[in-house]
């Protein structure tokens, strides 16, 4: 399989006033063909960041580093001029966001803010932009869209909405999809539907997408593979079932027992001890140390390397080292 | 809006007295009986005052005084109106590009912007025209409009400041929006509402700026009417014909408060936190 999306070093700094925070430090992975890669990690955890930066939509005061490389098709987008990253984005990447309600601009109506992506990337104007629009629609299972086209976005519930920036980021037929969060926002029940109706799509128009969630309920359901991000790195890549079966990295097992099972009869449900730290105040060594049941003393002090430990899977812990360590 | 904007009694008083001065201001030419500077007859109908065949009275060179009220208010209203859209104009372009554009661009022109607000308006005017021999309406205009941007650009620039930082301008650049477009469609129309009840409360400011400029002597010249300019030419007179200057006194406090409503009106439908 080609990687369509190769991502190298890529690395997003914000000037803070407690300091630097490195919100993405040195992540490198590959997006394929055809498939759907999820990265999970909890609120925090860059997840969000990588998504924006990968279209270098980070503003000041954040900073995308020099050694970062994030290459489609021969071309580092990091280095494309701002004309050329313009004629990228939409058309070839495009980004479905968290919020529906606020990713929508107020005061323009849905069949504008779709047909303005199509006139930007000259691909249809007037009469044909609406067409177009109308297609685009019902094509993500917008009722009536003749006449909801004239809506403004406050006449529209969040599933709604959120069908509707999916019509907008498909309007172009990108090959790639970065979805960031795209059901956390709305009801169990619609995240399904948008869910079912993302995937949908991206088997009938041949796109790879990346999924980006903290919930790996969703991934498990989804994905092909799977990477896990944690203070702003990568901690573990893995194809889904692999990673479900066997989670490698002790910050993946610990996600996935905080995930509600109906199955299980619980008093109280699983969490991680602790929180996110900042990203200013990373902790030396392993960044998941003061959070981890197994850390020892070298994880305080030396930071793990994400080591390869089979076709397609690396986990960056020092367990992989000395499994003994390990305490069930 | 325009539903919840007539809902408040006091904005539709606003918006009679704007409508019919506005009107009178249009139709001046038609309604009026006599022409705007004609000497009707100087010897029979001097210093008349208030009566059938003249409502206002006359003045001293034998000028119908309704006629000039209207010619007046049409002046002062035309002043006003070109003055706020030059106004707003500037404020609205020199605020997105230092909104937008950040860095040292914004540095510079909110700086120079403190500058100019440090002086006070009124004086700043009086330096300009004191330097300007024979300002016409045109020259009042342009002057007015230069000095009373400065606000406007201020409020344009907090709000794009605050729209950058929102979703939908992150999507529309994720989906390859470029400047112009990202200005013209996503930035000002969402940044238009505080400008419009500005420039509303601006029309009344203005209109005052200039009667006290034409009082001066500054700003109309004769024989133009302007409403300041014919208080000025009442006040000699103050004593045996008071209503030279009382009708377009009172036609200013009626505009001006005509246009306050309004503003005020417009704030309150457009701004729910506004009480």
């Amino acid at each position: 399989m080609n990687p369509i999306l190769t991502v190298r070093h890529l690395t997003t700094t914000f000037a803070t006033e407690q300091g630097i925070a490195r919100a993405v430090d040195d992540v490198s992975f590959q997006l394929y063909q055809g498939e759907t890669l999820g990265i999970v990690g909890e609120s925090g955890s860059g997840k969000t960041v990588t998504a924006l930066s990968l279209l270098r939509l980070i503003d000041r005061p954040g900073r995308i580093s020099v050694e970062s490389v994030v290459e489609y098709q021969g071309n580092d987008l990091m280095r494309l001029s701002p004309r050329a990253l313009r004629e990228i984005r939409g058309a070839e990447i495009a980004m479905v966001f968290q919020e529906p309600t606020t990713s929508l601009n107020p005061v323009l109506t849905v069949g504008t803010q779709i047909t303005e992506t199509l006139r930007a990337h000259q691909i249809a104007s007037g009469r044909t932009a609406r067409d177009r629009a109308v297609d685009l629609l019902n094509l993500v299972g917008l009722p009536d869209p003749q006449k909801r086209i004239g809506d403004y976005p406050h006449q529209l519930s969040g599933g709604m909405q959120q069908r509707v920036l999916i019509a907008i980021a498909l309007s172009c037929s990108p090959r790639v999809l970065i979805a960031d969060e795209p059901t956390t926002a709305l009801d169990v029940t619609i995240q399904a539907q948008i869910l079912e109706l993302l995937l949908d799509l991206k088997q009938r128009l041949g796109m790879s997408m990346i999924l980006i969630t903290h919930d790996l309920g969703i991934v498990a359901g989804v994905t092909d593979r799977v990477a896990v991000m944690y203070g702003g790195q990568l901690v573990e890549q893995s194809p889904m079932r692999a990673l479900f079966r066997e989670p490698a990295h002790p910050y993946t097992g610990a996600l996935m027992r905080s995930v509600p099972r109906l199955d299980r009869l619980v008093e109280r449900l699983n969490t991680i001890p602790g929180a996110v730290p900042p990203a200013h105040a990373w902790p030396t060594g392993c960044r998941f140390h003061p959070r981890c049941p197994h850390a020892w003393d070298q994880c305080q002090s030396e930071m793990p390397t994400l080591t390869p430990t089979g076709p397609e899977h690396s986990v960056r812990c020092w367990l992989t080292d000395e499994p003994e360590r390990r305490r069930t | 809006m325009l539903p919840s904007l007539l809902r408040s009694r006091r904005t539709r008083l606003g918006l009679a007295l704007v409508g019919i001065l506005g009107a009178a201001a249009i139709l001046a030419p038609i309604v009026s009986p006599y022409g705007p500077a004609e000497q009707i007859d100087l010897v029979n109908r001097q210093l008349l005052s208030p009566r059938l065949e003249h409502p206002f009275g006359t003045d001293f060179y034998s000028r119908d005084l309704l006629t000039r009220v209207l010619y007046g208010a049409r002046v002062s209203l035309t002043i006003a109106l070109l003055s706020i859209l030059l106004s707003v104009t500037i404020g609205a372009t020199v605020g997105l590009v230092a909104g937008l554009s950040g860095k040292w661009v914004d540095a510079v022109l909110m700086r120079l912007v403190d500058a100019a607000l440090a002086i006070p308006r009124v004086f700043l005017i009086l330096v300009v025209l004191a330097l300007w021999e024979r300002v016409g309406v045109a020259g009042l205009i342009i002057v007015l409009g230069l000095t009373s941007w400065f606000g406007t650009s201020r409020l344009v620039r907090a709000e794009v400041l605050s729209l950058r930082q929102r979703d939908f301008v992150t999507a529309a650049r994720s989906l390859g929006v470029g400047t112009a477009r990202m200005l013209l469609r996503h930035l000002m129309p969402n940044a238009i509402t505080p400008v419009i009840v500005a420039a509303t409360l601006g029309m009344g400011q203005i209109i005052l700026i200039e009667v006290g400029l034409s009082y001066l002597g500054v700003g109309v010249q004769e024989p133009t009417a302007s409403l300041g300019r014919m208080i000025r030419d009442g006040y000699e007179q103050m004593a045996n014909a008071p209503w030279i200057s009382i009708f377009p006194g009172v036609v200013i406090v009626l505009t001006v408060i005509g246009f306050s409503l309004v503003g005020d009106g417009v704030r309150e439908s457009v701004d729910p936190r506004a009480t």
